[in-house]
This record gives C-alpha cells, structure tokens and sequence, in this order.
C-alpha cells in the first residue's frame, strides 16, 4: 500500500512539474514595451558613466531636489550599504549609456515611471528584499503590482510614509474598510485618530510582506497583540481556552461597534461557548438583571484572560 | 522524498529562465571605472540642517476627559512642538521627529548614523480615556478593597509611556554585508481600568488599578550576501506588576492581578534568491515562564508557593515563490506553530470569598499544534485581465478540548479587469469549510452546544470594487463586500453571521490648488444564535444587528493671497450601533455611539521661512450603553454608574513654523 502512495505521490508531483514547464513554454516571451526593452538592453551592457554622480548633477541641478536627496538616507555619501556607496545615482536608475536629455530614456519611477512596477522594484530590492524580516516576493502588495515608489518618496528628505500620520493616511487610501472602522465605538488608537499617537498600521502589518497570517510582525496574531497587552501573555494558573486559541476569537482589531474591540458583547459572546445548566443556558433578555446589566457575565468572572488565583477556576477571582 | 525533491528542483530550474530586471546583483560593472566618481557637488554647504519646526499653543474647551482620545489633550491649555529636522554634524547625519509633543499624547524620535554606527532614541506617551462619568463606592488601600458609603467620581484613564534606545552597526566582512544590532524599551502604563470583584459573595464593578511595566531586551546579527540573507534575534520581554492582588478587608484575598511574566525569544530567518525564485525560512523558539507567588495559600497544596508556569513554542514555516514568466507566478507557504504547556498540574481547593472550602479542581493545560499550508497562483491574462487563485489550509490539534482537531480548507479566486486604464474592476471569491474530530463537551455544557471557534463552518465571502479615474480631475472608488457564514451542524450556539457593506470614496481636483474628497459607508453584521436550557431543543434566540455608518468631507484650498494662505476642512460623522432582539423575551435597549468630528485650519505664509497657522476643532460625542445602570438599580451588583459619556469640545490652536 505505501509503494502505492509513494507512486501516486511520485506521479503527481511529475505532472505538476511538467505543468510548470508546459506554463512556461506557452506562455508568451516576456514582450514588455520598447522602453523596458531599451532599458534592459542599457542594464546589460553596463555602459556607466565616467564620473558618477557628478555627471547627473550637472543638469539635474534643481538645488531644493538635490539638497532634500543628499540629507535623504538614499543620499548619504556616508553610508557604507546606501547607493551612493555603490554605482551613486547609476545604482536605482541604471547605467548612463548614452543618455544626454531625452534623447535615451533612464529608469524612472513613481508617477513618470517608465518601466513596470516589477522592474522598478527589482531595483529596490537589489537592497531591501535581503532584509531576513521580510517577504515581498508574491506577498500581498507584489500581487497587487504596488511599485515601492506608489508609497515612499525615495528622494526626499523626510519621506512622509515614515511620519505615523503619514503611514496610516497612506496605507488607509487603499484599505477604505480599515479607514472606516477608525471611527468605530471601539478602536485602537492609530496616529491620526487620535493626535500625537504613535501606533499605525505597522505597528502590527509589515507592508513589504511577512510569512504570517495577514503580514504580521509577529510570528502569529496572539504573539503580535501581547506585545502591547504583556499582561495577557501568561502563562497563568487558570488559562482560558479561547484565549490560548487566538484573541480574534473575540475581538475584532480593527475596530467594533461594541466596547473592548469585542465581536460580540456579553453576554451574548459568552454564550456562544458556554451553555451548562443554570444561569448560562438561560435566555438573557432583562437590563434591569445583574446577568445582563454592568458587565453582564463579566460582574462575576471579570478574569476572562486567565486568572493566577488558587481559587480563580471559574474566573472570577 | 525523491519525487518532492525532484518537484522543487524543477521549479528552481524552471524559475531561472526568465530572470530579467534591474537588481544590483545582475549589473555588469566589467567596463566602469570610478577613479573620477568624487561627487564634489553633494557637499551639502549652506543646507546642513533641513525640515521644519513648529511650535504651537492651544486650549482645549470640554467637560469630559475622553476627549484626550482625539485631541491628545483634555480640558485646560497646552503647548505642542511638532519637527520634521535633517542634518548632519561631522561625518555624521542625523534627524529629529517630533509630534505632538508636550501633550498627554506625543511622541518624538532622533537618529544618529555616522560611518556604519547609528543610534535611536525614541518617546512616545499615549493616554487613553475609557470614561469620564464613573463614580464608585469601592475603595482601594493599597492591596486592600472595601466598600464605603458614599460615592466618588473615578477616573478610568490610562497613561503609557516609552522610551526605547536602538543601537546598530553595519560592516563588510569580505564579500558580506553585517548589521549587528541591540535594543532596549521600557514603558510603564499606569492608571485604572473597569473591571469587577467579588466582595462579600457580591460583583462590584470597580476601577482597577495597573501599575505595569514592560522592558524588553533584543540583539542580533543580520548578514547579507549577494542574494542569500540570514539574521538571528534573540529578545527577552519582562512584564512586571507592580499591583499583584486585592484582598478584602477581612483579609481574604480576593483577587489576583496580572502575574509578572517573561518571554525569552530566539528566532532565526533566513532566504535565498535564485533568478526569479526566493525561498524565505524562518525558525523560532519562545519559552515563557510566569513565578510569581499565589495571593494567598489557601487552596494551594502544601510546599507549593507559585506557578511555576513554563510554556515552549516552537514557531517555523517557509514560503517558495516563483516569477515562471511575466504571466505566471506561484508560490507555496507552510507554517507551524506548536504550544506545549510543561507547568506542573496540582488540584486546587476552589474558595469563595469569605474562605468557605469548594470543589477541588486540577488546573488545565492547553498544548495547541497548528499547521497551515498554502498554494497561490497569479496569471496575468491578454485583455488587461489578472486572476488569482489559491488554496489555503488550516490544520489545528489542541487539547484538552470539546473538539481536539479542526480542519479548514479555503479557496479564492480573485480578478483584476482594466475595461481601460482608467477604469478598473476587481472582484474576489472565497470559500472556506471547517470540520473536524467529534465534537465532546468537556464541560456540563449543553452537548448540542458548538462552540463557535470549534464548529462546523461554510463561510462564503465576496469582495467587488470598481476604481475610475472618469476625468483627470476625478477619482472614484467603490468597495462592496459581502460574507456568510453558515455554523450548519449547529443547533445550540451562533448559527448564522452575515456582514456585507459598501465604502465610497471620491476626490475631484476642482482647480490646481483646490482639492475636494467626499467618502462615506455602511457595514450591517447580522447574527443568529440559539439556546436551550433543555437538551435538543431550541428554546430561545437571540437576533443581533450590528450597524456602523460614516460620512465625510475634505477640502484643501492652497494658493490663496498670491501663494500664501492654504485652508483646510475636514468633517466625518460615524455612528455605532448595535441591536438585539430576543425571542422569546424582551429586546435590548439603546446601545450606540456617534460623533460628529470637524477640523478646520488656515496657515499664512509671513515669511519665506516662516507660516502662522491657526487650527480649530470640534467634536460633538454621545454614546449609550442600555447595560450601564445606576449603582441601586440592582439589588446585590455594585456599578460604576452610568458610563455613557456626552460631550461638545472644542480646540483651539495657533502655531508657528519654521523652515529650515
């Protein structure tokens, strides 16, 4: 029976294979427009200039541009990994060849990119997708064709993504939902809901992609939350389960229409897991009762999270 | 074995055939010669220092110190500095960050990096308001809880503070590029939050104190090579409490707090590039430990003093990604998780309040192992057409638990259609199915309940948006989206969730210096949930009806008094609102929330360095909760009163700022 399997296994794992090969065979060369082509054409024959950046410096000479760029991290002649510390300017924009105006194009980005948002990334990545921490490769924002520069401002001295208000309003143009759910009755406090906060979407999203679940920083969601909320990492005497399972078993993290970030309000929350004879099984449906009233289920067991009493099984010490 | 490793060798060959870009490593540098690359125009002479500063004063006009959740600052005057600062000093650069500071929110950072050597220093103070209208008849003394006669108003606020230091250093070695780095925060976080106790055998909601403090520790090493990269990390995070329980006045303990706790994380990470394929690993291990003494001995086993909790994680998982062609993409992920709790298991006499014995009890210990695996694909069509598709599953074992193993399986399908460049489509499709072992409560629980995180589960979601950009002026998004999910086997618990809702967002450039953005949404949540005091029979329903609205505008009007004056409005209305209905019995009351929020500024440019601005906002807040009652409402429940917080404030502030 296991040669069986193995053969199976061994058959199908062939064909994907061939399918792979099939894929790439039919599908089309890489046909790409004539400047991509150009450019390609300029990368490969790594015609670079005779005195770097002072060859570019001479007609791009805005002096506002040029002196927001050399106070940029990009522009840090000091910097021993940086670009200037490389090819300079020929390090993002590719080798000069012939360029002199317009008579030759170079890669360009952002608004007057030239080059698709794969190639102009390609040319960030060269540095940043080392970076161990992160996974960009068909993450979510390579999927969607996002260039590197449709967030950040590589020239500038102050790029605004990495202001927290700046962040949020960025990553909030797209994610309209999460926008949303800022206003919410209950919500996290991120920069710009509330002035001067210092949480934004990447306290918790890495945006250059993560092997976690919705790009967290973290290894898994819980490990993401108790790095603001430690008091819940435990481990305590009387553990509850959900908690163990994922905190968005209950909450919701982007915001609620109930208080606590809570999916569901109490009791209402409660019992959707707990229904023994007596008061949990019992419809609840009377404000003016202490079941439903105050902190409903929680007047009595306030130690949802866990609880390190000797007597705290029932979560109320 | 063979035929999986023939698979991935495949792949990677495959892979390779189309590895064209611009990535540094591919350059060909065999013709440059760089013995004339001095830069001599990026001497930064005269420009030195860049950014700007501003430096304000205001006042904040309101009754109710929630306000600080928008304003950063309560009723009274503050002064703000906020600064955006580059410059260098020496053979160094260095830059400054600062917002809000000065508040009962702010923050700030400064970096230094001169050669390979940087260093960080940051701040940030947040403080958060949970309601201004507490009053309470709950005293606390130290560690000692007791209930006096008369009421007092609560503060139920919380301030944390952080400071955190960052130190790193990056060098070659031969062909390799090194970043070694250690880092340090500590945030303290004190206050009082609601939360209840038992005293004398009745709840009384009260303020509970936090006097918390987390210091973490984390050093490691990154290297680099030309498409290979690998880091390790090691971080300690220690939370202290410096409030460990409550006792009551007849000295039984009555409740214990946050135990200290500590988290020591080893983690290491890794990838390699080959053409257009990458392989990203990682690998960790998390031991957390909890000592803190019991509150009290009574209950404990003789010789027992603590915990002694002791929890291993072992956290790993790769992702394997290929660019075949410019058309197709795919990408397989594996992720593991495994929890396994090795604290010593004792039995526990179960007190009440006033030391009576109870039941004795085993403390339980959870172990979860979690496997995720998953496929995607993406191919870019002709005809301006992008599909996704995937596979993702979810494998969990954990024990002990009414069901010990889940299984999820989810697919999707999502499309990306240009009808012109201006004019776009995207619409996604998933569905998910989770079953499972038996189903065996654990507890007295109803045997038909199913608890809803372990339940039998379809889940359909739906996502559309259209994005148009129909003038040159003009941009238009539209997101629709909408899910169910079905808990079908279940006839105790929740059965049904829908949630569907829309947001709109439109910006229209009316003139080159005015600028209008409307936007606004709905989102409803409707749930459907069961029980019974009986066994097998539905008995009585709960219906709940989540509802969550919002509308705004913004205007930015610059370019006025020949290019010095900017104007700026912004105005959001949103409304919370939740209700239940309960069959049969009676519905809840009110439960919502809404504020209306505008911002209005004007900044004047006086000089060529330096603008005035002038900043107001108004916030008008009401929020009800049918639950919070006065504290006699209920024979036996003690309240923090009616929580419900309504209040106008208003801010004023002027500002100046200076360029650089």
């Amino acid at each position: 029976m296991d040669e069986l399997i193995k053969l199976r296994a061994t058959c199908v794992l062939k064909c994907l294979a061939l399918t792979v090969l099939s894929v790439l065979s039919l599908s089309p060369a890489a046909a790409g427009d004539e400047t991509e082509q150009l450019l390609l054409e300029k990368f490969r024959a790594g015609n670079y200039s005779s005195s770097g950046a002072d060859t570019c410096l001479r007609c791009h000479d805005d002096a506002a541009t040029a002196a927001s760029f050399l106070q940029s991290v990009h522009g840090d002649t000091a910097s021993p990994h940086g670009p200037m510390a490389k090819l300079q300017c020929e390090t993002c924009h590719g080798p000069r060849g012939k360029h002199r105006g317009r008579n030759e194009p170079m890669i360009q980005f952002g608004a007057s990119a030239n080059v698709s948002p794969e190639l102009q990334n390609s040319v960030c990545l060269s540095c940043h997708m080392q970076d161990a921490d992160e996974s960009w490769h068909l993450g979510t924002h390579d999927i969607e064709d996002l260039a590197c520069a449709d967030c950040h401002q590589v020239h500038a001295a102050n790029d605004p993504i990495r202001d927290p208000v700046g962040q949020v309003t960025k990553c909030t143009s797209c994610h309209l939902e999460q926008r949303a759910a800022m206003n919410k009755r209950s919500h996290h406090p991120l920069a710009g809901a509330q002035a001067g906060s210092v949480m934004t979407c990447v306290s918790c999203h890495n945006p250059h992609g993560s092997l976690s679940e919705a790009d967290l920083n973290s290894v898994s969601l819980n490990d993401n939350c108790v790095g603001c909320h430690a008091e819940f990492r435990g481990p305590v005497l009387w553990e509850h389960e959900p908690v163990v399972e994922d905190c968005s078993t209950c909450h919701e993290p982007h915001g609620s229409v109930n208080d606590a970030l809570l999916a569901q309000r109490a009791p209402q929350l409660c019992q959707g897991c707990h229904a023994s004879d007596g008061h949990v099984s019992r419809v609840l449906d009377n404000s003016s009762d202490a079941f439903v009233a105050g902190q409903s289920c929680l007047n009595c067991h306030s130690q949802v999270h866990g609880s390190n009493h000797p007597s705290g099984a029932l979560l109320s010490q | 074995m063979k035929a999986l490793i023939t698979f991935l060798a495949t792949w990677l060959v495959a892979a390779q055939l189309h590895a064209d870009g611009f990535s540094l490593a591919d350059a060909n540098t065999s013709t440059i010669d760089r013995s004339k690359w001095q830069c001599k125009s990026c001497s930064l002479e005269g420009s030195a220092v860049s950014g700007d500063a501003r430096l304000g004063i205001g006042a904040v006009d309101s009754d109710n110190d929630q306000i600080v959740n928008k304003f950063g600052s309560d009723d009274g005057g503050f002064a703000v500095l906020d600064a955006r600062v580059n410059g260098r000093a020496g053979t160094g650069r260095y830059a400054f960050r600062a917002d809000n500071l000065g508040t009962e929110t702010g923050n700030a950072d400064a970096t230094y990096r001169a050669g390979g050597w940087g260093v960080d220093l940051g701040y940030a103070k947040l403080t958060t308001v949970e309601s201004d209208t507490a009053v309470t008849p709950v005293s606390i003394n130290g560690e000692v809880i007791g209930i006096s006669d008369g009421y007092r108003p609560v503060d139920l606020e919380q301030e944390r503070e952080r400071v955190d230091l960052g130190l790193d250093y990056e060098f070659d070695l031969h062909s390799l590029e090194l970043r070694a780095f250690a880092d340090v925060y500590h945030e303290t976080r004190q206050g009082d939050r609601s939360s209840s106790i038992g005293l004398d055998l009745r709840p009384a909601n009260y303020a509970e104190p936090i006097d918390y403090t987390t210091t973490q520790y984390s050093g490691g090493v990154d290297i680099k090579g030309d498409r290979w990269a690998s880091s390790v990390l090691w971080t300690t995070a220690v939370f202290d409490n410096d409030q460990r329980g409550l006792y009551a006045e007849s000295g039984e303990a009555a409740k214990a707090l946050a135990p200290e706790n500590k988290s020591n994380l080893l983690l290491a990470r890794a990838n390699y590039s080959l053409g257009k394929t990458r392989i990203d690993v990682r690998l960790g291990r998390e031991w957390l430990e909890q000592e803190e003494n019991y509150i009290t001995s009574l209950g404990v086993p003789n010789g027992i003093t603590h915990y002694n909790g002791d929890v291993d994680v072992l956290k790993g998982g790769f992702k394997l990604g290929s660019r075949l062609s410019r058309r197709v993409k795919l990408a397989a992920r594996y992720d593991y998780y495994d929890r396994e709790n090795n604290s010593p298991v004792f039995e526990f006499d179960q007190r009440v309040i006033d030391g009576e014995s109870g039941d004795p009890k085993e403390n339980v210990r959870y172990d979860k192992t979690r496997h995720r695996v998953g496929l995607d694909s993406y191919w870019r069509l002709p005809l301006g057409i992008a599909l996704d598709a995937g596979y993702l599953g979810e494998f969990i074992e954990r024990s002990p638990a009414s069901r010990e193993d889940t299984d999820e399986h989810s697919v999707y399908l999502r499309a990306r259609y240009s009808i012109t460049p201006l004019h776009r489509l995207r619409g996604t499709a998933r569905y998910s199915v989770r079953d499972g072992s038996d189903y065996r409560s654990l507890t007295a629980d109803n045997n038909e309940l199913r608890q809803y995180h372990l339940a039998d589960r379809d889940r359909w979601q739906f996502e559309g948006a259209y994005i148009a950009t129909p003038l040159d002026e003009l941009n238009v998004e539209l997101k629709l989206r909408y899910s169910d999910e079905d808990y079908d086997d279940t006839r105790i618990g929740l059965g049904e969730v829908e949630d569907y809702g829309y947001d709109l967002t439109a910006n229209y450039r009316l003139h080159t210096d005015i600028d209008l953005t409307v936007f606004g949404g709905q989102q409803w949540v409707d749930r459907d949930q069961f029980g019974s005091e009986a066994i097998l029979v539905r008995e009585w329903s709960y219906e709940t009806d989540d509802r969550y609205d919002y509308v705004g505008a913004g205007l930015r009007w610059d370019g006025l008094l020949a290019d010095r004056l900017s104007l700026g409005a912004d105005y959001v209305f949103s409304e919370s609102d939740s209700e239940t209905q309960v069959d049969p019995g009676e519905d809840y009351g009110d439960y919502y929330q809404w504020s209306h929020s505008t911002r209005l500024f004007a900044e004047y440019q006086w000089t060529e360095t330096t603008s005035v601005r002038l900043d107001y906002r108004y916030e008008r807040h009401r929020d009800f909760n049918f639950a919070d009652v006065t504290d006699d409402a209920i024979s036996g429940l003690t309240t923090l009163g009616v929580l419900g917080d309504r209040y106008n404030a208003q801010l004023l502030m002027v500002s100046v700022r200076y360029s650089m």
